[in-house]
């Protein structure tokens, strides 16, 4: 990993069209500023994760679980 | 017409106005690009973004309105970028359901709605800023007890879009075994 020293106001360019400027150093919180074309989308790195974590596990859904469901439903209505 | 195959559902037909194509794919998967949107009476309350590319990758969806009221989201310049969003389209959004084998342990993404431009068949995963949407937030309450509604005879829908719909399975699919898909 690349690793640069900024002062506050200090900027680093990223290819030719995105800015990262550190705006603000508050005792262990950084503000960060990104400037980047509107395509870009840019995320909370743990958010992020977490939904990438959670859309893997959409994707293992047991399905076949939701009719057991709705039976046990019918089941309960019906008493 | 082309046809899908899908792990879930066997051979789907659609024709492009199907089709849901997603600049940036899902959050983590960004090489599948091209989705249908699939309902099925198997699943009730909900519907399947099924890959046209890889057969096995179907993510459960349902109405953010079930679990919030009022449910508005925000969406980034990125975001209606990936939308080819203009002043007009309608954008409707999707829930990503997680259902494991417990499906009383199910949770709902209310943090990343899926965003579907129904005028221009184009969609992205919009993640939202708001801290009390929860990623997992739990879901098997509210669905067992709005399909305890519909099995009592009130009919609950909410698709009224003319312009663009699911795949119904039933009235359009090609083969559809649904047992196997159970």
């Amino acid at each position: 990993m690349l690793v640069l020293t900024r002062k506050i106001g200090e900027t680093i360019t990223i290819d030719d069209n995105i800015k990262v400027t550190i705006v603000q150093i508050k005792g262990k919180q950084v503000r960060v500023g990104v400037d980047a074309p509107k395509e870009t989308k840019i995320y909370r790195e743990e958010v992020y994760t977490a939904i990438q974590e959670e859309n893997r596990a959409a994707l293992n859904s047991m399905s076949g679980d939701l009719e057991k469901l709705r039976t046990n439903k019918v089941k309960k209505t019906g008493t | 017409m082309e046809t899908i195959k899908t792990k879930r559902f066997g051979n789907i037909l659609a024709n492009e106005d199907h089709f849901i194509y997603l600049r940036d794919g899902m959050i983590g998967m960004s090489s599948l690009k091209k989705y249908i949107l699939v309902e099925s009476p198997a699943y009730p309350l909900m519907f399947w973004l099924q890959s046209c590319d890889d057969e096995i990758i179907a993510f459960p969806v349902v109405e953010p309105s079930f679990y919030k009221a009022n449910y508005n989201v925000r969406m980034t310049l990125a975001d209606k970028s990936a939308l080819s969003f203009q002043e007009g389209d309608r954008v409707k959004y999707f829930s990503v359901l997680t259902i494991p084998e417990n499906a009383e342990d199910m949770t709902v993404n209310l943090k990343a709605p899926v965003a579907i431009n129904l005028t221009r068949g184009t969609g992205t995963q919009v993640v939202q800023q708001d801290k009390e949407l929860q990623v997992r937030q739990p879901a098997y309450k509210t669905y067992a007890s709005i399909l305890a509604q519909i099995d009592r005879g009130n009919e609950h829908s909410d698709w009224v879009e003319e312009t663009w719909s699911p795949i119904s399975i039933q009235e359009r699919g090609q083969t559809a075994e649904l047992s196997a898909a159970v």
